[in-house]
């Protein structure tokens, strides 16, 4: 072992190995090693989450500086240093519709979640729809007004600016079901459907190239950790999951015969 | 028609011919040579970090996790090897999960280790707050207030990086890198609130969301996926993670074009046979 990997990133890259060829068993066919795998990914992300909100959010947050403004304003002077003031009593509003949030759980009391819900919906509106009318809608504008012609508009930026504005009203056109696409009207919806076509295949390559980048990482990181410095891990883990997919498929097979 | 287990046959060969267009081209990558190219959309993004004076302070969203990592980890380490040699002062924040923050720290030290950097001196890394959008709206009020304290649980008033720095309105500039809808909130809240200049990157899949933003000039440049990261080594002069998967991803991409041409000959031939 190269004296820069550690015990711990030995650890580390058995686990990442054997987690990743589990995941990747669901090539073969959806098995009992992909579930594992896939559950223990799903409760460690769950656990890892709640807690994580629990230190850097609901402790700091809300629980310790409502107690202690809480014990301050009840003359209880058990804390170090005392509070600033007492303005930190305005979290007992969170917190309480926080604890309703909670009460979807009851089929009795789940209506009282209802007031955290048009509290967060009525707040959300009231910030967003300004900004996100502002941001997608007028902004969103501004290129196909663009000039076609002047003292320093390109020849290229007139195509942009004609190609935009061709496709914007085509897409809208085809949309439009208010009148019925025939003649010319059909056309221009026909000149929309080529447009978002051409939208539809950069997509694909884009995610093509994003799935595969996913692909050429990981299978990179596993060559790196099939070397004798993480003690072959990939090729040694490779022949354990192999093994173990075979042997839960020959139980499988062995419970259906005797069913 | 095609029958069941000859597609089932024809499944496994596609496989196999992408598990070795991927494998060949890493193990003989040093073979290969691709041509430095790149966009204007990524240069936009190098030309406005190389506008900005030293000591500008810079948000830095990091808003991916885990699944994501490999995809967009090379831009990310790419970008802040240009900040910090820059000497910007970077604030590293997410707005996406709790996994992002181990992301961000482990992406941060290590550039930060490559570069010379300090925590607290040249950058800070922020705890992720949920809320999303609740979050820049704070920003836009007050940092201090949003992040009371680090990642580390250390005092932000008292960070040198932090100095002079009160509102979203004197950052120079921010960045959301980015696997979810994280860019669109920045666009909607960060930059509208903010008026900084702001930048993207995010997963190719949704690159082709963020052109229309381009145009109309809220993001003043995009990085799609691993291609944008392997064209921002090219800028910077420093050819790293993403520039080596290029390879076997033009190999893959190559073989995915004979596929769809291949595919489509066999469509139309079986069509017009009926």
């Amino acid at each position: 072992m190269p004296e820069s990997i550690t015990t711990m990133q030995i650890i580390e890259t058995w686990l990442a190995v054997g987690f990743t060829l589990m995941i990747y068993t669901f090539l073969y066919k959806d098995n009992p090693i992909f579930k594992l795998g896939e559950y223990i990914y799903v409760g460690l992300t769950a656990g890892y989450a709640v807690c994580y909100a629990w230190f850097t959010v609901i402790w700091p947050d809300l629980i310790y500086p409502l107690y202690r403004a809480l014990t301050v304003s009840f003359h209880i002077k058990q804390w170090e240093k005392p509070l600033e003031s007492h303005e930190n009593l305005w979290l007992i509003i969170p917190l309480v519709l926080g604890i309703l949030m909670l009460t979807r759980f009851s089929s009795k009391f789940n209506w009282l979640s209802r007031y955290t819900l048009a509290f967060i919906m009525g707040s959300v509106s009231g910030m967003s729809i300004p900004l996100v009318v502002s941001a997608n809608i007028f902004k969103q504008m501004v290129p196909t007004l663009n000039p076609f012609w002047g003292p320093e508009v390109t020849i290229f930026q007139t195509i942009n600016t004609c190609l935009i504005l061709v496709g914007v009203i085509a897409v809208l056109i085809y949309f439009f079901f208010s009148v019925e696409h025939k003649g010319a009207v059909n056309k221009v919806a026909r000149l929309g459907i080529f447009y978002m076509m051409v939208s539809f295949g950069a997509a694909f390559g884009y995610t093509v190239m994003a799935r595969e980048s996913l692909v050429i990482g990981r299978v990179t990181k596993l060559i790196k950790w099939a070397s004798p410095d993480y003690y072959y891990a990939t090729i040694i883990l490779l022949f354990i999951i192999i093994g173990l997919v075979v042997l839960t498929e020959l139980f499988s097979s062995r419970g259906e015969r005797t069913e | 028609m095609t029958s069941e287990p000859k597609f089932h046959i024809i499944r496994w060969v596609i496989f196999a011919l992408v598990a070795l267009a991927i494998i060949i081209p890493v193990i003989v990558s040093e073979k290969i040579k691709l041509p430095d190219t790149s966009s204007r959309v990524v240069k936009n993004i190098y030309d406005k970090i190389e506008s900005l004076p030293a000591g500008s302070p810079i948000i830095l969203s990091i808003d991916f996790d885990p699944s994501s990592d490999e995809e967009l980890r090379p831009m990310t380490m790419a970008i802040l090897r240009h900040v910090f040699r820059k000497k910007l002062r970077v604030i590293g924040m997410t707005i996406w999960s709790p996994q992002s923050s181990g992301l961000m720290g482990d992406i941060f030290t290590t550039a930060a280790k490559m570069e010379n950097k300090q925590d607290g001196l040249d950058y800070v890394i922020m705890p992720f707050k949920p809320g999303g959008s609740s979050v820049i709206l704070n920003l836009s009020q007050d940092i201090f207030f949003t992040y009371p304290k680090d990642y580390k649980d250390k005092s932000t008033k008292e960070l040198p990086v932090l100095k002079g720095i009160r509102t979203l309105k004197d950052m120079k500039y921010a960045m959301c890198i980015s696997a979810g809808n994280a860019v669109d909130v920045w666009i909607v809240y960060g930059k509208e609130k903010g008026k900084m200049p702001l930048g993207a990157g995010c997963t190719a899949v949704m690159a082709t969301d963020y052109y229309p933003y381009l145009q109309s000039g809220q993001l003043v440049g995009l990085m799609g996926g691993i291609g944008a990261a392997a064209q921002y080594e090219s800028l910077i002069g420093e050819k790293g993670i993403a520039t080596e998967r290029m390879k076997p991803q033009t190999v893959v991409h190559s073989l995915i074009i004979i596929l769809i041409v291949v595919g489509n000959i066999v469509y139309f031939t079986r069509r017009r046979k009926g």
